[in-house]
């Protein structure tokens, strides 16, 4: 919807920075490391002299590994043996980078050399000559993998991402073994200069979406990128739009399947959650494990889920709007006894609905940033005693306490966390207008809600699909989940064409029984 | 103006919907009224009709698929002659529209929310078909896409659990109770509901796959008549003709007669509402298309900046277009159908000037040739 | 009221001006579009302060309910 895209995206150039030769003089390019790093005590500069050549390391102390660069390199440069003169000094280390450790690399741009000193790799420059080698021992403290705290299932892998970029690719490149598999590289932000890697799968994904990913991102001129989130709200079509574009995940084997579907995965390092774009509504409404457990549950627990997401949006409307308006759609007996509750109670059923509400959304938020010491007593109980006390004071009525237990139950059901919280934001303004109009008001609401839905896109992909616009074949994946052997095709709203994911070559004994 | 895409699926589907919005809703009443037991013949002549009017329709459209038809309508009569078709064709497209609103707004003034006024209910309404509206046709056709099966599924339940009901005894009627003038005066009122096909000239050149329109627009008919239909037999075995054409929104009683399990009294508020997004799709459409025509009429790129001005338009005159129901009704019963005949054939003339102009055309080569 | 619809048509009148900046459209289209506005918000406010205008059913009546009658005979 025109209302909430932004057309405009400031077309800034990343900053390439500017190259610097200083030449062969040793004096001038140690001058210009201790006068880049001053008051920078954390990076060392270091000088030594070995077959009459003077000659500096520079590196940042905690981000190398010292004892494998005493060890493999400085040992042998400095050991009398190692070269006769200058010449072959330089031969063995600049020409043929004879030294034991992989992946070195020579620089003469002083400029570059500093970026990679900052990256935690090691410098050494000489007397005599303008190249610098490069030496990648960096190592720092990094989290290992460990379980998952938010995607839980009961069968399936346990492991999760953690926030080095490094290892969150190889955990993909662990399921996925295939020479498809690209991870482009690009460095965002002035200042932190963040890795983000786009993952994919050639073939698979369409060749557009990488495109246009790509110069979404590049067009971004950003001081720093701390986590994805950063890099989300600049690059999606629709910022204005409460629904999340991007899907967010901290298993490996969900973004490798949504690699396999042909979606694309960016990763950006210091996070342990990367992004999956595109992503449609459905999507949020599944969780890893029903690809792991039998189809019969597992279609039963997706209806579950669609049915919990309706609950979740429109429950405290839907009552709000009957006993307002429509009492005579429940039968009588209940309508008696929830009438007999709310006798004593000051409010109407909106003013009523809102503070229980806010009363359980802070509650929430409440039992998230407290600490984890005492935060399970603020939890569901303290939720119950305060419902319970707020109905003896006759402040809310006691089927309201019920109704906004359910919604906020209903919430948790939704494995999607941006969906379920977008849920819980539009929840507000159907309130208002079943308050004020009924199931007429409610019936608004959802319409325009829905408009905006189809009309949202999540990078060329629309929101609903495969709904509105119809892809029948592609429904046996989005209200029930299909037994894999029924599911031949990828999907093709995402992926390139909808070419076959799986052959049953045999036909498989049981059908021989029959 | 870039085209927008809107598959044949997303036809059909808008156009079951389209027909059978109000005439389920609103005119069951006035029909019933007229025709009695002849009501489902009537429907099926109506019908037939409607698939010829298509036929016409498309085949004039199909002379220009590409094109729209306030674009090449100045080949086929004189420039002014057009235009003050085309000034027509968008003053009726928002008059239907504010008609169709103010319909809505009296019947849930005085079923539901009794008390609120008119223009609460009215401006919201409104408020929501501009920026569909605003958002473009493709929206709007993909919203019909989504919302039929739901309407679908509510429309199915209640034609279940209102089986049980009905006075079956009452089926003799159909087939032994006949009125050739009833049958007549009901098809002349019912024609021109189906004969709005001819809105297709104006969303042709969003259409893909154009040569399967006519197919899809058959089958529309086909379907909707059947759904309709349905609904129409089961009011007559429900209330026969009588008691029908006596109340106001005969749906609304009949639904309001399901009774589940003894526990769910009254599901009307919340079929009524489903079906509601019906008529908001009515409204959507006739309303972009005004706003289309005034956007071209106005050779701006986008119709997007005139859809709120219009839309309050649009509101205004539904409120101001008549003192009361009583007034409302008399209009539609007394003047609509005839007015709705002169609209609809419009395109038909069109048609038939420009066949004329083909002949003559040819015709003229031909002497060339010959000489 | 009359202080809806101006607060109404304020809003998008606002909204229409950013729209069209955002687009740079040309001059031309912000002179047709604001006297449609123009023209609304005053249709509007006269709907409301004179009652009796009016309305285009009337018109419509007058013209075709001699033919319709002509046609079907006099329907109850």
């Amino acid at each position: 919807m025109p209302i909430f895209s932004k057309n405009k995206h400031k077309t800034v150039q990343n900053s390439a920075h500017e190259q610097l030769f200083l030449g062969e003089d040793y004096d001038v390019r140690l001058k210009w490391f201790k006068t880049t790093f001053q008051n920078s005590d954390d990076i060392t500069v270091h000088e030594l002299t070995t077959n009459q050549t003077r000659c500096g390391i520079v590196f940042l102390q905690g981000m190398v590994d010292q004892q494998i660069f005493d060890d493999q390199v400085l040992k042998y440069i400095v050991s009398p043996g190692f070269a006769s003169s200058r010449k072959d000094l330089f031969h063995k280390i600049l020409d043929l980078q004879s030294i034991s450790t992989m992946c070195t690399s020579i620089v003469a741009d002083i400029q570059e050399a500093a970026d990679s000193v900052l990256e935690g790799k090691i410098i050494i420059f000489f007397e005599g000559d303008s190249r610098m080698l490069v030496i990648p021992l960096t190592s720092f403290e990094k989290r290992a993998v460990s379980e998952t705290t938010n995607e839980n299932v009961i069968r399936g892998p346990r492991e999760a991402f953690v926030e080095d970029i490094q290892t969150n690719i190889t955990l993909i490149r662990r399921k996925i073994k295939s020479p498809d598999l690209k991870m482009e590289q690009l460095v965002v932000g002035r200042y932190t200069k963040t890795k983000v890697t786009i993952g994919y799968i050639q073939g698979v994904c369409k060749e557009e979406l990488i495109t246009d990913i790509k110069q979404r991102i590049n067009q971004l001129e950003i001081d720093g990128v701390l986590e994805g989130s950063y890099i989300e709200e600049c690059i999606e079509q629709f910022p204005l739009s409460p629904f999340p574009q991007t899907q967010k995940t901290e298993r490996p084997d969900v973004a490798a399947a949504a690699l396999l579907e042909g979606r694309a995965v960016l990763f950006v390092d210091g996070t342990p959650i990367p992004l999956l774009v595109p992503v449609t509504m459905y999507m949020f409404l599944q969780s890893a494990e029903d690809y792991y457990q039998r189809f019969f549950l597992t279609s039963f627990i997706r209806l579950l889920r669609y049915t919990y997401l309706l609950v979740s949006l429109l429950f405290p409307s839907f009552y709000i709007a009957i006993t307002t308006f429509h009492p005579e759609m429940i039968p009588t007996t209940l309508l008696i006894s929830v009438a007999a509750s709310r006798d004593n109670v000051p409010f109407p059923g909106l003013v009523e609905a809102f503070i229980m509400e806010l009363a359980f959304e802070g509650l929430r938020e409440a039992g998230i940033r407290t600490p984890k010491a005492i935060g399970q007593a603020i939890g569901v109980l303290g939720a119950l005693v305060i419902g319970q006390a707020a109905v003896q004071a006759g402040i809310v009525s006691a089927p309201m306490v019920i109704i906004v237990s359910i919604t906020g139950i209903a919430s948790f059901i939704i494995p999607g966390y941006d969906l379920a919280f977008t849920i819980r934001l539009l929840r507000f303004p159907i309130m208002i207008l079943a308050g004020t109009f009924g199931i007429f008001g409610l019936m608004i609401g959802c319409i325009l809600i829905y408009i905006h839905v189809v009309n949202l896109h999540s990078f060329g992909v629309p929101y609903l699909s495969p709904t509105a616009p119809l892809r029948p074949a592609d429904l046996k994946d989005v209200f029930i989940r299909a037994p894999w052997w029924f599911m031949k095709r990828r999907p093709s709203f995402v992926g390139d064409s909808n070419s076959n994911r799986l052959t049953i070559k045999k036909s498989r004994p049981e059908d021989d029984e029959d | 103006m870039k085209a927008a895409q809107i598959s044949q699926n997303q036809l059909l589907l808008f156009l079951i919907l389209y027909f059978y919005s109000t005439l389920v809703g609103f005119s069951a009443s006035n029909l019933i009224h007229i025709s009695q037991y002849d009501t489902i013949l009537v429907l099926c002549i109506s019908g037939l009709t409607a698939g010829i009017y298509a036929y016409f329709t498309i085949k004039l459209a199909n002379r220009r698929p590409n094109e729209f038809f306030f674009h090449y309508g100045k080949d086929i009569f004189p420039q002014w002659i057009h235009i003050l078709f085309m000034g027509f064709y968008f003053f009726s497209f928002l008059h239907t529209s504010a008609f169709v609103l103010r319909e809505y707004e009296d019947f849930i003034v005085q079923t539901y929310l009794g008390g609120t006024p008119n223009w609460a209910v009215g401006g919201l309404l409104g408020m929501v078909v501009a920026v569909t509206a605003r958002s473009g046709i493709q929206t709007l056709f993909r919203t019909a896409q989504g919302l039929f099966f739901l309407i679908l599924i509510a429309d199915v339940s209640n034609t279940i659990f209102i089986g049980k009901e009905l006075k079956w005894d009452r089926w003799m009627a159909f087939i032994t109770n006949h009125s050739g003038h009833g049958i007549f005066a009901g098809t002349y009122t019912t024609i021109p509901f189906f004969g709005e096909v001819i809105v297709l000239v104006f969303i042709f050149p969003y259409l893909t796959q154009k040569n399967k329109t006519l197919k899809t627009v058959f089958w529309a008919i086909v379907l909707g008549l059947l759904l309709i239909i349905v609904n129409f037999v089961f009011l007559l075995l429900l209330f026969g003709p009588n008691l029908a054409s006596h109340i106001t929104y005969p749906m609304l009683e009949m639904v309001r007669y399901i009774r589940i399990a003894d526990f769910i009294e009254n599901l009307d508020p919340f079929l009524i509402s489903i079906w509601s997004t019906t008529v908001y799709l009515k409204i959507s459409l006739l309303f972009f298309l005004s706003v289309q025509i005034l956007a071209q009429f106005f050779r701006l790129k986008d119709h997007r900046p005139l859809t709120f001005s219009l839309a309050a338009v649009m509101v205004a005159l539904s409120l101001q277009m008549s003192g009361g129901s009583a007034a409302l009704t008399s209009f539609y019963t007394n003047s609509w159908a005839t007015y709705s005949y002169f609209i609809e054939g419009i395109p038909i003339l069109y048609l038939l000037m420009d066949t004329l102009k083909r002949f003559i055309k040819k015709r003229s080569a031909k002497n060339n040739k010959g000489m | 009221m009359i202080m809806i619809i101006i607060l109404f048509f304020l809003f998008i009148f606002g909204y229409e001006w950013a729209y069209l900046k955002k687009k740079s459209r040309k001059r031309r289209t912000f002179w047709i579009v604001f006297c449609i506005m123009g023209m609304s918000f005053s249709y509007c406010i006269a709907t409301i302060v004179f009652k009796n205008m009016p309305s285009p059913n009337t018109l419509i009546q007058f013209l075709f309910t001699p033919i319709q009658q002509k046609i079907l005979g006099k329907v109850d």
